[in-house]
């Protein structure tokens, strides 16, 4: 479901039909190396930015993708396509494993990392630019449709790894409110963005 | 379902709550099939969040990676038949099989968890430096000094962790260098205005001592420091 709505109808020729990222991860389930090396050629981008974007620093930034990528490799038995998509799936890991490896670093390393979600300047991408640059577009078109506090709440603990009681502080409101503001703010993205089940 | 525990939902969807409210709430999760609904729903939408953040990888990691899938066994996937006679006879084997299956059907939620021996396994190049068995740590200075450097005799190997330098403006970078008996030799220049960093380091042969200039952005341009250490830390 949500694979088919990061497809946009590119000006350019169709394309072949893909096999899509679903059942590619099937394959890899059953110990598909060429099935996994085409994973990562349609999902490292994503992972890596996301890190990236999370933890900073491009040195853990890439062990980080290398840990989550591995673990796609070793618990993709595991996946459940009816609890959201393979990229989805993806994603969350990345997600969860950047913010664990900005939590555990947090002693030692720089927490004032610069909050910057439309990161303009960092987005670099080989293939599939036009779509990836659409996507791109689109979430900060919907982004901007969010209230200043969701989208504060919502990109700081997102992009900044921040927890909601350390969103509170950065952004000097009380705790309750920025666990609605969260909830609230990405309601208003799925529908913008037109996520659905 | 309080209300207050559902507004959770947003919050653990951005990975915002602690350890505590976590566990707490993935508990909740099992029973409350309105949040596991909504859950999916916040968890593409935030994936698409992270799509956007997209950025080419550097180029070793495919090899890299792929290498180390062909090396790594695969997780099995779980079975949830289970012969009939088996489920009455066993009593805790039902319990058992019913806490798989109801951890599989969480599907998505299920990120967290990994034995100690699967972290060993995945873990990168950083992570093994600091954990190899000789690994020696040695900073900069007292408390809680920037500059550390985390290095295992054994791999050849080293990570720098650059924390909390003084604040530089774009026009300047940190760069770190090895000095040996012929001099400095740099290990690379940090992004401009840029205080903090790790980086892994292969090559620091017979280098006593880690040095960090500021230097113009992106690097010194005359391959040589232009300015005294900002902070040194010594190898031996």
């Amino acid at each position: 479901m949500n694979a088919k709505t990061l497809q946009f109808p590119g000006p350019g020729p169709a394309e072949e039909p893909e096999e899509s990222l679903d059942e590619l991860l099937s394959h890899v389930a059953r110990g598909d190396e060429e099935a996994f090396a085409q994973l990562y050629d349609r999902t490292s981008s994503a992972v890596y930015g996301l890190a990236r974007r999370v933890v900073r620093d491009p040195a853990r930034a890439e062990e980080v993708s290398q840990e989550v990528l591995l673990q796609v490799w070793r618990t993709a038995s595991r996946f459940d396509r009816s609890r959201g998509s393979a990229k989805s799936w993806i994603l969350t890991l990345t997600h969860r494993r950047a913010v664990d490896a900005v939590r555990h670093d947090q002693a030692s390393t720089d927490r004032e990392r610069r909050y910057d979600w439309t990161g303009g300047r960092d987005v670099d991408v080989v293939d599939d630019e036009v779509t990836l640059r659409m996507e791109h577009q689109q979430v900060r078109r919907c982004m901007g449709t969010l209230t200043t506090l969701q989208r504060e709440a919502v990109g700081l603990a997102y992009y900044g790894g921040h927890t909601y009681a350390e969103t509170a502080t950065l952004l000097d409101a009380n705790p309750a409110t920025i666990k609605t503001r969260m909830r609230d703010g990405l309601i208003r993205l799925r529908d913008c963005l037109g996520v659905a089940s | 379902m309080s209300p207050d525990v559902h507004t959770l939902v947003g919050a653990y969807a951005l990975d915002a709550l602690d350890e505590r409210e976590q566990a707490d709430f993935e508990q909740h999760l099992q029973s409350c099939t309105t949040c596991s609904a909504e859950l999916v729903e916040f968890q593409a939408t935030a994936a698409r969040l992270g799509e956007a953040a997209s950025m080419a990888p550097p180029a070793g990691l495919r090899e890299s990676v792929l290498a180390a899938a062909s090396r790594t066994p695969q997780q099995r996937p779980v079975v949830t038949v289970v012969p009939i006679s088996r489920w009455r006879r066993y009593g805790t084997t039902l319990v058992a099989a019913a806490a798989v299956i109801a951890a599989v059907s969480l599907g998505v939620l299920y990120v967290g968890e990994q034995n100690r021996n699967d972290e060993l396994q995945t873990q990168g190049p950083v992570s093994r430096v600091k954990n190899a068995p000789d690994v020696e740590v040695l900073a900069s200075g007292p408390g809680k000094a920037p500059v550390r450097v985390y290095y295992s005799r054994s791999l050849d190997q080293a990570v720098v962790m650059v924390d909390d330098l003084p604040t530089i403006d774009k026009k300047h970078s940190y760069e770190m260098w090895a000095i040996d008996a012929e001099g400095p030799k740099s290990l690379g220049a940090m992004p401009e205005a840029t205080e903090s960093g790790t980086k892994l380091v292969s090559d620091l042969g017979q280098a006593t001592q880690v040095a960090v200039t500021m230097e113009p952005a992106g690097g010194s341009p005359t391959g040589k420091p232009t300015g005294p250490p900002v902070e040194a830390v010594d190898l031996t």
